[in-house]
C-alpha cells in the first residue's frame, strides 16, 4: 500500500489520532534523549576547545588559574609560519581529494553498479587498507618511494637505468603527500558512497537510456546529480577529515618541512616543551570549527529540498548492473592496481619490516638476518593478550553505541527536518562537529571532567568507549544521513498507518533498508578505534591498554620488528572482522534477492 | 720513630671504626626503608621505560628484597603528567609512586607544581650522584646524543667529528636526518650562546636540505636502512644496539656532547612513598643499572656511577659534556621554542 501524506492527513481525520498521538510521543522522547545525548558528547570537548583557545595555557592546563586572553588568536593571525601553513593546507587538501574522491567514486560505481569481474573480492580487498595502522602505512609508503632506498625507486633506477642515486619519485613532497593521503581516503569514502550507489532507483537511469543516452551521459546527467546530497556530505566530510589528518602531513610533509594546519597542531600539543600549548591547539582548533560550521551551512543550502533526491520508495528498487563492454578490461586493471598499490605493497613491506631487527632494502644481507622469532616471542608478554582482548571489546562496544546514535541521529535530521524549530539542524550540525576537535583535545576534556564524573568509568574502558563513540559519531552520521536521505518516508508512513510503533518502524523497516551502510559504518567505527591512539594514549591505563598504545610504545623503545608483528596481527584481526561483515552483508543481500 | 706508627695506626683504626659506623648506618638506613617498603608491599611506577625491564629487576628483588611486588605503566610521559596534574586538581591524586622520563624536562610541570617528593637517602645511603632538583629526582639513565653515520656509505675518517662539521658541503641534499625536537641544538646553544646554535641549524637547514623526522628510534632506523648518511637526535645506546643487531652504523662523539638525563621522580602523594624511595635508589644502584643496561643497553653514561661501551667510549674520547640538569632545562626549553619556529612552530 503506498502511503503518502494525504491518506496519512485523512486518516488522521477519520480519528486515529490517539495512536499517533502516542506514537509521535515515544518519537519526542527519543528525539529528546538523542539530542541530550548527542549534545552532551559533543560540548564537553567543544566547550574544552573554545574555552582553551581564550587561555595564556603556556605552561599551564587549561583549567588552571589562567588569564583570559585573545593572545593565541593573535600569535595564529600574526606568525610568519602561518600563511605558508595555510597555503600548504588548501593545496594538500585540494590535492588529496583530488586523489582520493574521484577514485572512491569511480570504484564505488565500478563496484556497485556495472558488472566488472570479482567485484566482490576486490570490494572487499578495497576496504583492507583501512586496517592499517596510518603510522604503519606512511612507514611502509616511506620504504616504497623514499628517494634513496624507496623500494620502487632503487627497481626503477636499477631496471630502467635512470641515473644518480635518488628518485625518479620523492615521497617527501607535496605530491607524495597527496598521493598517499588520497589513497588512505579512497576505503573510508567509498563505503560512504558505496552504499547509495547500491540503494538507487534504477528507472530514472533506465529512462535515460531508453532516451537514447549512453552510460557516460546518463551517469553525468543523472546518476551523479541524484547522488548529489551524498556527494555533498562526503567533499565536506573528507575536507574535515584531511585538514585534521596528522599521520601522513607528519611522517611525510614534516620531514621535508612543508607544513599544514594539523602538524601545526601536533607540534603545539607534542612541542616537549614543558607542558603542551592547549591555547594555541585550540585557536586553531577553532579555526578548523568555523570552516567546517561554514561548510555545513553551504551543505545544507545546497541540500534544502532533499525530497528530491530521494530514490527508494514503496515501488520497489533494484539497481541493474551496467555490462561495460570494452572498458571491463580496464577498469578491472584499474582496481586490481589499487589493491596492489594501497593494499598488498604496505603490507608486504610491513611483514618485510617485522622479520628484520631494523629496516633494511630487501638485499642478501638483510635475507640472511630473517627471523620469525618475533612472532613467538610476541605472546611471551604478559600484555599482548590483555591487550588484544580491550582491543576487540573497546571496538565493538564502540561501534554499536556509534551506529544505533548515527542512526537515530540521521533519523531525526532527516525525516524531522522539515519542522519549523531549527533542532534537526542543531542536530546535523552538532554531530558533525567532533571531527573538528583535535582527538587530543577530546582526550584531555574526558579527564578533566570524567575524573570529577559522579558515575566511576575513569580509569575504566568505557571512558575509551565514550571518547571514540563521540569521535567517530560525525562519520557515522554522516553516512547513515546520506543513505537515509535516499529512502523515501512512505515505507515508514505505510508501517505506521499499520499501527506498528515508530520504534518497530524504526527497527522493522528503516534499519533493513539502511542495513548495508550500517554494516560499512560498523565496521568503519570498529577498525577506526582498533587503531586509534592519541584518545587511548590520554585515557588508558594497565588495565585497559590496547594494541595501538603497545604498538606505539614499541616502536618508540626501539622494538620496530616487535611493533610491526603486532602490527601485522592487528591488520589480520581488522581484516577478519571485515571479511565477516562483507560475508554477512553478501549473505544478506543474496538471500534478499 | 716510634710515636708517627703508633699514631698513623691509631688514625688508621680510627678511620676505619668511623666507615665502618657510616657503612652500618648506611646500612641501617637502607634496611630500615626497605622495612618500611615491605610493609607497604608494592611500588606503582609510570613511565616509558621497557617493561621487560621491570620483569627482571622484579626477578632480582624476589630473591633479595622480597615482598615489594612492581606495578608499571608503560606510557610516554607527557600525557601522564598531564593526567596526574589534572586528577591531583580535581582532589584525586593518581594511584602513583613514581614518575620516569626520558628527560628531565618533561617532568618540569610536577617541579614547578611542587608535587615531588625530596629524598636526600639517594645520595647519602645509595652513594648515587646523579640526584637533581634538591633531592627531588634521581637519575635513571642517559641518553647521549652523538653524531651518528651509516658506515657503508660514510667511512669513519669522513664523518663528521664537530658540529660545525655537518654543514659542510658533502652532506647537502637530504644526506642528514634530524630528530624534530632539534634538542642536541637547543643543548648546544646553552654552552655556545643562543645565537650561535640558532645560526648552526639555521645553515645547516638552508643548505643541506635535511629530512626532519619525529623520534630517535625513526631517526637511528632511516640511518641503518641507509635512507640517509648522517643522523642527529638519535642515542649512543640506540646506534650500539643496532650495531649489536648487524647494522652498519656508529657514532661519534662530537664536543661539547649533550647528555640528557632521564630520571625517577616519587611523588607527594605516594600511596607507597618507602617502597617507591627503596626501588628509585636500587634501580640507580649498580645492581639495578646492570638489570637495565643488560635488558636494553641503557645505563648512566657519565659520571662515577656510568657504565657500559657508551661510558667507555666517552672517557676514551673526552668530550665537554653538557648535561641536562635542572640548572640548564629552564633554557634548554627557551631555546628549543626559538628554534622551533624555524619548523613552522608559531611560538
Amino acid at each position: 500500500m503506498n502511503v503518502t501524506p494525504t491518506t496519512l492527513a485523512s486518516n488522521l481525520r477519520a480519528g486515529t489520532w490517539s495512536w499517533t498521538r502516542r506514537r509521535l510521543s515515544v518519537r519526542s522522547f527519543s528525539f529528546g534523549v538523542t539530542l541530550a545525548v548527542v549534545s552532551y558528547l559533543v560540548l564537553v570537548p567543544l566547550i574544552m576547545l573554545l574555552y582553551a583557545s581564550v587561555k595564556s595555557t603556556e605552561d599551564k592546563l587549561p583549567f588552571e588559574a589562567t588569564t583570559t586572553t585573545l593572545a593565541n588568536y593573535t600569535t595564529v593571525f600574526t606568525s610568519p609560519s602561518t600563511l605558508p601553513i595555510f597555503l600548504n593546507t588548501f593545496l594538500f587538501t585540494a590535492g588529496s581529494l583530488a586523489v582520493g574522491l574521484p577514485l572512491a567514486i569511480l570504484m564505488a560505481w565500478l563496484l556497485e553498479r556495472t558488472a566488472i569481474p570479482a567485484r566482490r573480492w576486490i570490494a572487499t580487498l578495497i576496504l583492507v587498507p583501512m586496517t592499517i595502522p596510518s603510522l604503519l602505512s606512511a612507514i611502509a609508503w616511506i620504504q616504497l618511494l623514499d628517494p634513496r632506498i624507496g623500494l620502487v625507486n632503487v627497481v626503477l633506477r636499477s631496471v630502467f637505468g635512470w641515473p644518480g642515486d635518488t628518485g625518479p619519485f620523492d615521497i617527501y613532497s607535496l605530491y607524495g603527500m597527496c598521493f598517499v593521503q588520497g589513497l588512505r581516503l579512497v576505503p573510508s569514502a567509498y563505503l560512504m558512497i558505496a552504499a547509495s550507489f547500491r540503494a538507487m532507483d534504477p528507472s530514472l537511469e533506465e529512462q535515460s537510456a531508453m532516451a537514447g543516452r549512453g552510460v557516460t551521459q546518463t551517469t553525468l546527467r543523472i546518476t551523479l546529480p541524484i547522488m548529489r546530497p551524498a556527494l555533498l556530505a562526503m567533499l565536506i566530510y573528507y575536507i574535515i577529515v584531511v585538514i585534521e589528518s596528522f599521520d601522513i602531513p607528519g611522517l611525510l610533509g614534516f620531514t621535508a618541512r612543508i607544513r599544514v594546519l594539523s602538524t601545526a597542531i601536533y607540534w603545539a600539543t607534542h612541542s616537549e616543551v614543558g607542558l603542551p600549548d592547549y591555547g594555541l591547539a585550540s585557536a586553531l582548533g577553532a579555526l578548523v570549527l568555523a570552516v567546517a560550521l561554514l561548510l555545513m551551512w553551504i551543505y545544507q543550502r545546497l541540500t534544502a529540498h532533499q525530497e528530491r533526491f530521494t530514490t527508494i520508495t514503496g515501488k520497489g528498487y533494484r539497481p541493474r548492473q551496467i555490462n561495460l563492454g570494452a572498458w571491463t578490461a580496464p577498469a578491472t586493471a584499474l582496481c586490481v592496481f589499487y589493491v596492489a598499490a594501497a593494499v598488498v605493497l604496505p603490507f608486504l613491506m610491513l611483514v618485510w619490516t617485522s622479520l628484520q631487527p631494523f629496516y633494511a632494502v630487501p638485499s642478501a644481507d638483510s635475507f640472511a638476518r630473517v627471523s620469525f622469532e618475533g612472532y613467538f616471542k610476541i605472546w611471551q608478554e604478559s600484555s599482548v593478550m590483555r591487550a588484544l582482548w580491550n582491543t576487540t571489546v573497546l571496538a565493538l562496544v564502540t561501534s554499536a553505541a556509534t551506529i544505533l546514535l548515527a542512526v537515530l541521529v540521521s533519523w531525526f535530521v532527516v525525516r524531522r527536518g522539515r519542522t519549523a524549530d531549527g533542532l534537526s539542524h542543531y542536530l546535523a550540525t552538532v554531530s558533525f562537529l567532533p571531527q573538528c576537535v583535535p582527538s587530543i583535545v577530546i582526550g584531555l576534556a574526558f579527564i578533566f571532567v570524567y575524573v570529577r564524573f559522579p558515575i566511576p568509568i575513569y580509569g575504566t574502558l568505557w571512558i575509551i568507549v565514550l571518547a571514540m563513540t563521540t569521535r567517530y559519531l560525525a562519520y557515522s552520521s554522516r553516512t547513515m544521513t546520506s543513505a537515509l536521505m535516499q529512502v523515501h518516508g512512505e515505507l515508514e508512513e505505510a508501517s505506521q498507518m499499520a499501527r506498528a510503533t515508530w520504534a518497530r518502524t524504526l527497527r522493522k523497516i528503516t534499519m533493513p533498508l539502511l542495513a548495508p551502510a550500517m554494516i560499512n559504518v560498523f565496521f568503519w567505527v570498529a577498525v577506526h578505534a582498533m587503531q586509534e591512539l592519541s584518545m587511548a594514549l590520554m585515557l588508558y591505563n594497565p588495565e585497559t591498554v590496547v594494541v595501538s598504545t603497545m604498538i606505539w610504545s614499541m616502536w618508540q623503545n626501539g622494538r620496530t620488528a616487535d611493533a610491526a608483528v603486532l602490527g601485522v596481527i592487528l591488520i589480520l584481526l581488522s581484516a577478519l572482522l571485515l571479511f565477516s561483515g562483507q560475508a554477512f552483508s553478501y549473505l544478506r543481500r543474496d538471500s534478499n534477492s | 720513630m716510634v710515636a708517627p706508627i703508633i699514631f698513623g695506626l691509631l688514625l688508621w683504626t680510627s678511620a676505619g671504626h668511623a666507615q665502618e659506623k657510616d657503612k652500618s648506618a648506611v646500612n641501617e638506613a637502607i634496611a630500615q626503608l626497605y622495612a618500611g617498603a615491605k610493609k607497604e608491599g608494592t611500588v606503582v611506577i609510570w613511565g616509558p621505560t621497557d617493561a621487560v625491564i621491570y620483569q627482571r629487576a622484579q626477578a632480582v628483588l624476589d630473591k633479595q628484597y622480597q615482598g615489594i611486588k612492581i606495578e608499571h605503566f608503560e606510557s610516554i610521559p607527557e600525557p601522564l603528567v598531564q593526567r596526574i596534574i589534572a586528577e591531583s586538581q580535581a582532589g584525586k591524586p593518581a594511584a602513583v609512586d613514581i614518575i620516569q622520563s626520558g628527560s628531565l624536562r618533561a617532568l618540569r610541570p610536577l617541579i614547578d607544581r611542587d608535587m615531588l617528593a625530596a629524598y636526600p637517602g639517594w645520595e647519602k645511603d645509595f652513594g648515587l650522584d646523579a640526584v637533581y632538583a634538591n633531592q627531588r629526582f634521581v637519575g635513571a639513565y642517559n641518553l647521549t646524543l652523538p653524531i651518528a653515520y651509516n658506515t657503508k656509505m660514510v667511512s669513519a675518517q669522513e664523518a663528521p667529528k664537530s658540529w660545525e662539521d655537518l654543514t659542510d658541503p658533502k652532506w647537502k641534499g637530504r644526506k642528514i636526518i634530524i630528530e624534530a625536537r632539534l634538542v642536541p641544538f637547543a643543548m648546544l646553544g646553552t654552552e655556545w650562546g643562543k645565537g650561535k646554535a640558532t645560526e648552526l641549524i639555521k645553515k645547516i637547514l638552508a643548505q643541506q636540505q635535511p629530512l626532519i623526522v619525529q623520534g630517535g628510534t625513526t631517526v637511528a632506523n632511516a640511518l641503518a636502512g641507509g635512507q640517509v648518511s648522517i643522523a642527529v637526535g638519535t642515542y649512543a645506546y640506540t646506534i650500539e644496539r643496532l650495531k649489536k643487531q648487524g647494522a652498519a652504523v656508529d657514532w661519534v662523539a662530537a664536543s661539547p656532547l649533550p647528555v640528557l638525563n632521564s630520571a625517577v621522580g616519587v611523588l607527594k602523594t605516594a600511596p607507597h612513598p618507602n617502597a617507591a624511595r627503596f626501588f628509585a635508589g636500587w634501580l640507580g644502584s649498580a645492581e639495578g643499572q646492570k638489570i637495565r643496561y643488560a635488558t636494553t643497553g641503557q645505563a648512566i653514561e657519565v659520571g662515577k656511577n656510568s657504565i657500559g661501551t657508551v661510558a667507555e667510549r666517552i672517557k676514551a674520547s673526552k668530550p665537554a659534556i653538557i648535561l641536562e640538569t635542572e640548572k640548564n632545562f629552564a633554557s634548554i626549553l627557551e631555546i628549543q621554542r626559538e628554534l622551533g619556529k624555524m619548523l613552522g612552530a608559531l611560538r
